[in-house]
Formats: structure tokens, C-alpha cells, sequence
């Protein structure tokens, strides 16, 4: 092939390319399920919310939710809310894998609720990683943790 | 070389010709077949309208598309909104210009590389053993099972052959490109 020919080539490829791109972000302006592109330091903002024992067992018993435990494999074997699945925060590496393997759990339809034990952190790291691999909506957190829905008396497994 | 084959009833002959002749047959196929047949054009605008129809389902509901790509887990999140905006253009351009025949060579250029990337992207899936809608061609709307697994990288590397062979054919039928050459216009670009 001609090296003047593969330059045609190369242009028109990069023209089809800059035609799609242009019309893309064009429709997504007024698209009703389209993205919204925000500034960085908005983005950053806390998208988690705390919510207490009473309005996440609202969820549980609808099954609005998928409950996350974000506590170490052993403790989430001798007692954890009934349906929730097991990501544990540490070590991260494991923990990045889980999330990776659980995406169609964790990035279902449903609400996520995440918690671990009363007042501990982990919960939180959770939700950063999977916000940092695309999740995009409000992510709840157990206020009380495990230690507040078994004070309320709601279902364990 | 010539061999000798037996006939219906026993006799011999000389097949020399006929092998000949078998050998040219094929070699006719295979140079219609890089210089451009009727076969080809049809599937390059069947490929072209299973691009647009699969492009416009994903225009339709980008947001959809853009969780496709995070469950792929390989791209930075922060990339996924631009894909899941530009990429169903791309895809749909790609398919109007193959349904046409217009800048065939450009648009099998592009085509080419989006079956290595959608390879390697299901591929990478494959080994790490995980199974969801891998959002191609929007073929589970018929029922037809689009799941990631080995068969897809197989289905995307014939693709990829087939836009290999698009990019060396001389002659494209029912094409705007075939209808520029005729009218001597194909160095206007």
C-alpha cells in the first residue's frame, strides 16, 4: 500500500473518529440518561450516608438492598445480617479482588448497605474502593454497625 | 504432477487435467474472493446494519452501556462516562459507512481495532473466571446468549478477519467508494 494512500487512510480514520466523539458529547447534552460531567473537587464529595438500624431493616425486609459486611471472613461466619455478603476490608489486595469478583452483586439495581462493627472504619474504606472503580450512586452506611441491629433484634444468619 | 485415479469401471486416466483444472477453480475463488465479491459485499453490509442497530440500542441508554464497561473492570472508572458516550457513535458510523460503502478501508481500520480491544477485554474476563452480558450486539434481546466467555473472543477474532480481508479487497459492490472509482473521483477526497 502506498504510504500516500495510508495517510487518506489515517485521516479519514481520525476524522470518522473526531465526527463521533463530537456527536456523542453532543446528544449527551441533552440526553435524559446521559452523563453528567462534573468538576473534581465535586466529585470528591461525601457520598456516603449513615443511616441508623430501624431505616436500613426498611430496606432488609423489602429487599431494596444488598447488605454488605465489611468485616474479616471469621467474624462474618459466626453471625452476620441475614443475606449479606462477605467483602473484607483487609488485606487490601484480597479485598480489591472481592469487590472485582462480587461487581455484579455489588453493582446491581439495589441500594448498597454496608456496615462492620460498632464505630469501626472499614465500612467507609469499602465504599471509597468502590467508588474508585465506578460506583456512582449513595452508598449507606450501618450507623451502629452489627452491635445496633442485633439490639433491635433483627434477623442474623 | 500427474496421478493416475480409477474410474466406474476400472479403467484409468490421466487426471492431470482435471487436477489442474480443480487447482485453478480455487485459486479463482480465493483471488475473487481478495479482489472483491458479491459475497463480501453482502456480509460487510449485514455487518454494517448488526454495527448500527448494536450502536444505537447503546446510544439509547448510555448509562446502561457505561455499567457494561465497569463490570469489565480494566478501564479507570474515571474513563468509563467518555466510552460509554463516544463509543456507540464510533460503532454506528463504523456500521452506516460499511452499509454504504463509504471509506470502506478507514472504517475496517476501525473496526479491526475495536475487535482486538473487545478480544482482549473479554479475554482478560475469561481467565479471571468471571460470566456477565458482555453488551456486544445487543443480541440478548433476541434470546441469543451474549455472556463473556472464549466463544466471544473466537466470534471477535473471525470479525477481525473478516475487517482484514475488507481492507485488502480491491473491489467493493453496492458501495459509494465502487461508484467514486467509476466515475473517476477516487483521488477526490
Amino acid at each position: 500500500m502506498e504510504k500516500r494512500e495510508m495517510r487518506v487512510i489515517f485521516r479519514q480514520v481520525v476524522s470518522i473518529l473526531i465526527c463521533a466523539a463530537v456527536a456523542g458529547f453532543a446528544i449527551n447534552l441533552v440526553h435524559p440518561k446521559g452523563y453528567d460531567f462534573v468538576s473534581r473537587e465535586n466529585n470528591k464529595m461525601e457520598k456516603t450516608i449513615s443511616i441508623t438500624a430501624g431505616e436500613a431493616y426498611i430496606k432488609h425486609i423489602h429487599g431494596a438492598a444488598v447488605f454488605v459486611d465489611t468485616r474479616d471472613d471469621d467474624v462474618y461466619q459466626e453471625s452476620h445480617i441475614k443475606g449479606a455478603v462477605n467483602v473484607p476490608s483487609f488485606p487490601e489486595p484480597l479485598s480489591i479482588e472481592k469487590i472485582g469478583a462480587m461487581k455484579q452483586t455489588l453493582f446491581s439495581d439495589k441500594e448498597l448497605v454496608l456496615y462492620c462493627d460498632t464505630g469501626c472504619d472499614s465500612a467507609k474504606e469499602i465504599a471509597v474502593r468502590l467508588y474508585a472503580r465506578g460506583y456512582v450512586r449513595h452508598i449507606y452506611i450501618l450507623k451502629d454497625g452489627m452491635g445496633g441491629w442485633n439490639d433491635k433484634g433483627y434477623p442474623t444468619e | 504432477m500427474i496421478k493416475d485415479i480409477l474410474q466406474s469401471d476400472g479403467s484409468e486416466i490421466k487426471s492431470g487435467k482435471y487436477e489442474k483444472d480443480s487447482m485453478e477453480s480455487v485459486k479463482s475463488i480465493i483471488s475473487n474472493i481478495i479482489h472483491g465479491s458479491r459475497v463480501v459485499s453482502a456480509m460487510r453490509i449485514v455487518t454494517g446494519m448488526l454495527f448500527v442497530y448494536s450502536g444505537i440500542m447503546k446510544i439509547i441508554d448510555p448509562a446502561a452501556f457505561g455499567k457494561v464497561i465497569v463490570m469489565y473492570d480494566i478501564v479507570p472508572a474515571v474513563m468509563v462516562p467518555y466510552i460509554a458516550i463516544v463509543l456507540p457513535f464510533v460503532e454506528t458510523l463504523a456500521g452506516l459507512f460499511l452499509m454504504t460503502g463509504f471509506r470502506i478501508k478507514a472504517v475496517a481500520l476501525i473496526a479491526m481495532t475495536m475487535m482486538v480491544a473487545f478480544s482482549i477485554a473479554i479475554a482478560v474476563n475469561v481467565v479471571r473466571g468471571r460470566s456477565f452480558d458482555c453488551g456486544c450486539f445487543e443480541l440478548g434481546r433476541f434470546g441469543i446468549s451474549e455472556d463473556v466467555s472464549i466463544y466471544l473472543v473466537l466470534r471477535d477474532g473471525v470479525l477481525f478477519l473478516f475487517f482484514l480481508l475488507l481492507f485488502h479487497v480491491k473491489r467493493n459492490y453496492y458501495s459509494l467508494d465502487n461508484v467514486r472509482e467509476k466515475n473517476g473521483l477516487y483521488n477526490i477526497s
